[in-house]
C-alpha cells in the first residue's frame, strides 16, 4: 500500500475498498449524520459495521466526522465529544477512559516540508489512557499522546513530547504543570 | 428578523438588553444561563457554550467563530466531575474572529481580545491581549493598533 495520498497523486484504490469508501460517504452523509445525540447504540454499531474497533462502553457524540472508521481504535469508556472531526487516512488509536471534547479537530496526516510534490501524508496517531484533549484542540500526526496528559482548550499538538501526567498548552502544546490526580495511575 | 430571535431566546429565559443583534448561525447550548446588555452584536457561528452563566456587558462584540466556553472538567478526579465556571464580559469588550475564552474568566471593561487569542485568565481594564495563551499587548505601529 503506498503511503501518498495527495490531490494530486491518489494511489488507484482496490474495488473493494473504494465500494467501502462510498458506501461510507453515502452512510455518513444521511443516517449517520442524522442520528440524535444520546444515540451511540446505532452510531457505534454504524461504526463497527465499517471496520472500527470500538469497546462496547466508547461514547460517540453526535455531529461527529469521521473519514475512514475502519482506521479508528478507541479503548473502554472513552469519549468523543460533539462536533469533532477526525480525518484519519491512518490508524488513530485512542486508549481507556479519555475524553476527546467538542469540536475537537484531529487529522492523522504528517506534512514533509522537505518534499514539495508531497506536502501531507498519512501519519498515524496515538492517544494513550486517562488522557483529555479539551475542546477545539487540533492533532496531527506521526505522535503519540502519553498517558494522563490533559491538553488546554485551543491547543495545537504537533511533534508531541509530552510528559505523561501534565498539563499542556499553548500553541505549540507544551507541558507546563504536574497534573494531581486523585486517581489511580495508570 | 433580530428581535424575533432575541423574542425566542428570552422565552427559553435568557435576559437580553435592548438593540441586541444575534447571528442566525450561532450557537446558544443553554438559553436560560445567558445575560446580554444592551447593543451587543454577536456575529456568524459564534458558540455560546452556556454550561455556567455567560453575562456580556453594554456595547460589547463577539466576532465571528468566537468560542465562549462556560463549562469545563475536575481533571483530578477520576470520576471526571463537570464544573459550570461562569464567564463574564464586561462593558465595551471587543472579541476578534475565532478567539476562545476559558470557563471561569473575567473580561473586565474594555478589553480587546485579538482574532485566534485564546484567553485563559482574567483581564485588566483597556488592555489589548493577543497570542494563545493571550498576553496583554501594546499596539506599537499603526498597523497593530487596528483589530
Amino acid at each position: 500500500m503506498s503511503t501518498l495520498c495527495t490531490p494530486f497523486s491518489t494511489p488507484a484504490p482496490t474495488t473493494e475498498r473504494s465500494l467501502r469508501a462510498i458506501l461510507w460517504k453515502l452512510v455518513s452523509s444521511t443516517i449517520f449524520k442524522l442520528l440524535p445525540s444520546p444515540a451511540y447504540k446505532p452510531r457505534r454499531a454504524i461504526l463497527v459495521a465499517f471496520g472500527a474497533t470500538l469497546d462496547p462502553t466508547t461514547r460517540v457524540r453526535g455531529g461527529v466526522k469521521i473519514s475512514h472508521p475502519w482506521n479508528l481504535v478507541v479503548g473502554w469508556k472513552t469519549a468523543i465529544g460533539e462536533g469533532t472531526t477526525i480525518y484519519n487516512p491512518a490508524t488513530l488509536t485512542i486508549g481507556k477512559r479519555s475524553v476527546v471534547s467538542q469540536y475537537c479537530l484531529i487529522k492523522c496526516v504528517a506534512s514533509d516540508n522537505n518534499d514539495p510534490s508531497k506536502p501531507q501524508h498519512p501519519s498515524p496517531l496515538t492517544i494513550g489512557d486517562d488522557v483529555w484533549v479539551a475542546t477545539e484542540c487540533l492533532a496531527l500526526g506521526n505522535q503519540s499522546i502519553p498517558n494522563g496528559v490533559v491538553i488546554g482548550a485551543r491547543s495545537l499538538i504537533t511533534n508531541a513530547n509530552f510528559t505523561p501526567w501534565t498539563i499542556a498548552t499553548g500553541n505549540p502544546a507544551v507541558s507546563r504543570k504536574e497534573r494531581h490526580y486523585t486517581g489511580l495511575k495508570s | 428578523m433580530a428581535g424575533f430571535r432575541n423574542t425566542l431566546l428570552r422565552l427559553f429565559g435568557a435576559k437580553i438588553g435592548k438593540g441586541v443583534r444575534i447571528h442566525p448561525s450561532v450557537k446558544v447550548v443553554i438559553p436560560w444561563n445567558i445575560e446580554i446588555g444592551d447593543g451587543v452584536t454577536i456575529h456568524e457561528r459564534a458558540i455560546l457554550y452556556a454550561l455556567g452563566k455567560i453575562t456580556i456587558g453594554s456595547n460589547s462584540e463577539i466576532g465571528p467563530l468566537v468560542h465562549l466556553c462556560a463549562g469545563t472538567h475536575d481533571h483530578t478526579d477520576p470520576v471526571f466531575p463537570l464544573l459550570r465556571e461562569p464567564i463574564t464580559i464586561s462593558e465595551r469588550c471587543s472579541l476578534g474572529a475565532a478567539s476562545f475564552v476559558a470557563p471561569g474568566t473575567v473580561l473586565a471593561q474594555g478589553t480587546i481580545l485579538h482574532p485566534m487569542g485564546a484567553l485563559y485568565s482574567d483581564s485588566t481594564p483597556d488592555t489589548q491581549y493577543r497570542g494563545n495563551p493571550a498576553k496583554p499587548f501594546v499596539p506599537t505601529t499603526d498597523q497593530d493598533s487596528t483589530t
